[in-house]
């Protein structure tokens, strides 16, 4: 870009910055993440932190407008007209405080928007000071959602067909086609032109529905859509939700009418169209900054099937959002644009502090490619490891001989502690020949003590530097 | 012929010869477990450490108001006075005819767009030199504090500036090899300064001792302390458009003017000494070497002066600050060197092991 082209872009942005400095900004931020990835204790510590770094400064020290002291305040802001439900908070606070016990489990949608009140610097902070208050306001607006939801987004530019053949490929892999065995036998008998029949399309959901489950609870797999069908009420009174991947050959582009495959594929479309973009076009609209949570660490000890099923999500997530040309958001919702990304990997705390390094490695070698097309978009992306509530203490142990470092905490319901030692983490995957057996019982250890009231935040590992990286540029 | 083929027999045939690898240590192989203690109690976190403070941006100096009045007016004179000038010199030469008017009017824009171009330049050169100033302050900031993003985008600027040539270019793709996401922000700075700009800091020394030998030679043969002065002074610019030119700034007037008013700034902190140094030299000057031993020691007095100037100069220019144990002292400069140069330090590679 020429020097004119530049000084034009900064002049534009410097503008944009003092018109919504002026107006009180708004950034929307995208807390994405797979089920169990920590996105619903990420907000509550968050929201937590910020409105307790008034009177505890030093717990987000590298936020840059807590670490310079420009911070004035920050709040929950007021409840809109038409609000989505409010993100439970409170209830998620005093749960952690009193109850020792994380919060429960996000079934539907809710949202929280918080005031940052801040004392911007340079030019604008100079003009501000010289004409009012010389204090700015941000509001930080996140949706919390299950987690699952989001594994729907690539079906949006999916045919039945093919996602039909992509998936059926995937169930005859691995894992899948041992817990899928009845499902595929009655895939295999039943044929796509087969005649239309709800109660096949029915078992044949039911069938697909428990696969998609048991991968999820009994091997830790993530890779599993549509991600409705792994609610309890997904096996409800709902007719649309009725289907799942049949035979396609690659010859048939669409189903004939009247024959199972065309009842399936009425199904999925009505699934796409009713579910899948209502809930993004109302909901995900004007995202500017998105932090992806990972938890690699569970996706590495539960093995290598598992740890690559987080891959393949991870990719299908970051390649559904398009960063600044068009894309399947985009084309929903006409203008969105994601323009810095932050891969986190969570449950850092879980990991000794020699190791924490390891797995922001580990998950920047995962994401490398989708990484790249983010970037290839003119969009930031970085990765960091964090926790956004700390629940254990470092220690060491003997083990065979050996004194190795643990983490200790207190497992949830427990009343002793108990050491956790986590293994090597790896810089990169490991070799094919160096999975060890999938070990499935990490513990959920309990929250630490925590006061409820936003005095003393949260205990966290780099939450202010995630934050800093996301919205820091709108807080100078 | 057969005796040639049992000969060959006998000799060693082509094999395989199996490794065998450096024993794993066993903790290594140590599978993840949950281990049950007898310990109870709930986890309470520390409380956060106060880390200390980001270092601010230093307030800048402004002039007052009635001197920025006087600057302003004295600006608005200057041009007006060229544009009037200009205007009736074209106006005059309309008087000759159409064509040497429109001659003299497209001298004046030439003049003018030459002008416009040098002060660009000169600007864009000032700013360059601004910007690596802000890169300084926010590398100078303890390692623990600087946030990644923070870090990569100052290593960016740094490699950015730096003059690009093909033992800069070698060194910096060493570092790019070397330097891993793991590292952590001193490692990464440290790789920098050592890997990057070792080179550069090399080149500047080299510098510093020229100016040095020239500041003694002129000092020697000099004949008035106002000559000495002068060719110091000389000497002394030189040497600070050089080290700005080592480091990747063009030293263009205002870069060169701004260099010498922060050596001026800093080389005040080192007054006390000088004065102390003086006094030495007066002291061996008057009572035991004489008027021989007097000019002597004020060469060398010079030199060393020089020296100290020229160390400062290479502190302002470095894009990266020296960590304690890089900066040079005065001895090495000027005669270190001449020793060291060709043993490399293997510190950047311990550093990259580190990580491994």
């Amino acid at each position: 870009m020429s020097q004119i082209g530049l000084a034009e872009t900064g002049f534009s942005e410097w503008l944009s910055g003092m018109a919504e400095l002026a107006t009180g900004a708004t950034v929307s931020l995208a807390v994405t993440g797979l089920s169990r990835a920590g996105k619903t204790v990420f907000i509550t510590s968050l929201a937590h932190n910020l409105l307790s770094a008034l009177h505890q400064p030093h717990r987000m020290p590298l936020l840059q407008v807590v670490g310079e002291g420009r911070l004035i305040a920050a709040r929950l802001a007021g409840r809109k007209a038409d609000p989505l439900p409010r993100f439970p908070y409170r209830q998620n606070i005093e749960r952690m405080a009193m109850t020792a016990d994380w919060p429960a489990r996000t079934r539907n949608l809710s949202e929280i928007e918080i005031d940052i009140r801040f004392a911007p610097t340079g030019v604008v902070g100079f003009l501000l000071g010289q004409i009012g208050s010389g204090a700015a306001t941000l509001r930080l607006r996140i949706v919390d959602y299950p987690g699952e939801w989001l594994l729907d987004l690539p079906l949006l530019t999916q045919s039945y067909a093919e996602w039909s053949r992509a998936t059926l490929q995937l169930c005859r892999r691995g894992t899948r086609a041992e817990i899928g065995r009845d499902f595929l036998a009655f895939v295999s008998d039943h044929r796509h032109d087969a005649v239309a029949s709800e109660e096949v399309a029915r078992r044949a959901h039911e069938l697909y529905r428990g696969l998609l489950v048991t991968a999820r609870d009994a091997h830790a797999l993530s890779f599993l859509q549509p991600g409705r069908f792994l609610e309890a009420e997904a096996s409800g009174e709902a007719p649309y939700l009725w289907f799942a991947p049949l035979d396609i050959p690659d010859a048939v582009e669409r189903p004939a009418d009247g024959t199972l495959g065309a009842m399936m594929e009425q199904r999925f479309e009505a699934y796409k169209s009713e579910v899948v973009a209502s809930f993004y076009e109302r909901h995900f609209r004007n995202f500017s900054r998105q932090v992806v949570l990972v938890d690699i660490l569970g996706a590495l000890l539960a093995g290598r099937e598992a740890f690559e099923d987080t891959r393949l999500a991870i990719e299908a997530i970051l390649e559904s959002y398009r960063y600044g040309r068009g894309g399947i958001i985009m084309r929903l919702l006409r203008g969105a644009r994601i323009d810095k990304v932050l891969l986190a990997a969570t449950k850092a705390d879980h990991v000794p502090e020699m190791q924490r390094d390891h797995l922001a490695a580990l998950l920047r070698n995962m994401a490398a490619l989708p990484a790249l097309d983010v970037a290839s978009h003119d969009a930031a992306i970085d990765v960091t490891a964090l926790a956004s509530v700390v629940s254990t203490e470092d220690d060491t142990q003997e083990i065979d001989g050996h004194r190795v470092q643990v983490v200790v905490g207190r497992p949830v319901g427990s009343a002793t502690k108990a050491k956790f030692f986590v293994g090597t983490v790896p810089i990169r995957p490991p070799r094919a020949e160096a999975w060890g057996r999938p070990f499935l019982n990490v513990p959920v250890f309990e929250p630490p003590a925590i006061d409820a009231s936003p005095i003393d935040g949260i205990a966290h590992i780099n939450l202010d530097l995630a934050l800093d990286y996301l919205i820091g540029d709108l807080l100078r | 012929m057969s005796d040639q083929r049992n000969r060959d027999d006998d000799g060693p045939r082509p094999r395989v010869v199996t490794i065998e690898g450096p024993p794993v240590p066993e903790a290594e192989g140590l599978a993840p477990r949950v281990i049950a203690t007898t310990q109870t109690g709930r986890i309470v976190p520390a409380a956060p450490v106060a880390l200390p403070p980001r270092p601010a941006a230093a307030p800048r100096r402004r002039m007052s108001g009635v001197a920025r009045l006087g600057v302003a007016g004295l600006a608005t004179a200057f041009v007006g006075w060229l544009g009037v000038d200009a205007y009736q010199w074209i106006a005059s030469a309309f008087d000759y005819g159409a064509t040497v008017g429109w001659l003299a009017t497209a001298a004046v824009a030439a003049g003018v767009g030459g002008a416009g171009l040098i002060t660009a330049r000169e600007l864009r050169s000032f700013l360059a030199l601004t910007s690596v100033e802000a890169t300084q302050r926010r590398i100078a900031a303890p390692a623990e504090i600087i946030p990644p993003s923070d870090l990569q985008d100052a290593i960016r600027s740094v490699l950015a500036v730096l003059p690009k040539d093909r033992e800069s270019e070698a060194a910096i793709a060493a570092f790019q090899r070397k330097v891993r996401g793991h590292h952590s922000p001193a490692q990464q700075l440290e790789l920098l300064s050592r890997s990057v700009l070792a080179p550069f800091d090399r080149r500047a020394e080299a510098i510093v001792r020229r100016a040095s030998a020239r500041a003694f030679g002129i000092t020697a043969i000099s004949p008035t302390a106002v000559t000495d002065a002068l060719f110091f002074i000389a000497c002394a610019v030189r040497m600070v458009r050089e080290i700005a030119g080592c480091y990747g700034h063009r030293p263009t007037v205002p870069v060169t003017a701004h260099l010498l008013r922060r050596l001026m700034v800093e080389g005040g902190k080192l007054g006390a000494i000088d004065l102390a140094a003086a006094s030495f030299t007066q002291h061996i000057a008057g009572a035991v070497a004489e008027r021989v031993a007097a000019n002597a020691a004020e060469s060398m007095y010079a030199t060393q002066r020089m020296a100290r100037l020229g160390l400062v100069a290479m502190e302002l220019c470095r894009p990266v600050p020296f960590r304690p144990d890089e900066v040079p002292g005065i001895m090495s400069s000027l005669v270190g060197n001449l020793f060291v140069r060709g043993t490399p330090s293997n510190r950047d590679e311990q550093i990259a092991d580190q990580g491994r």
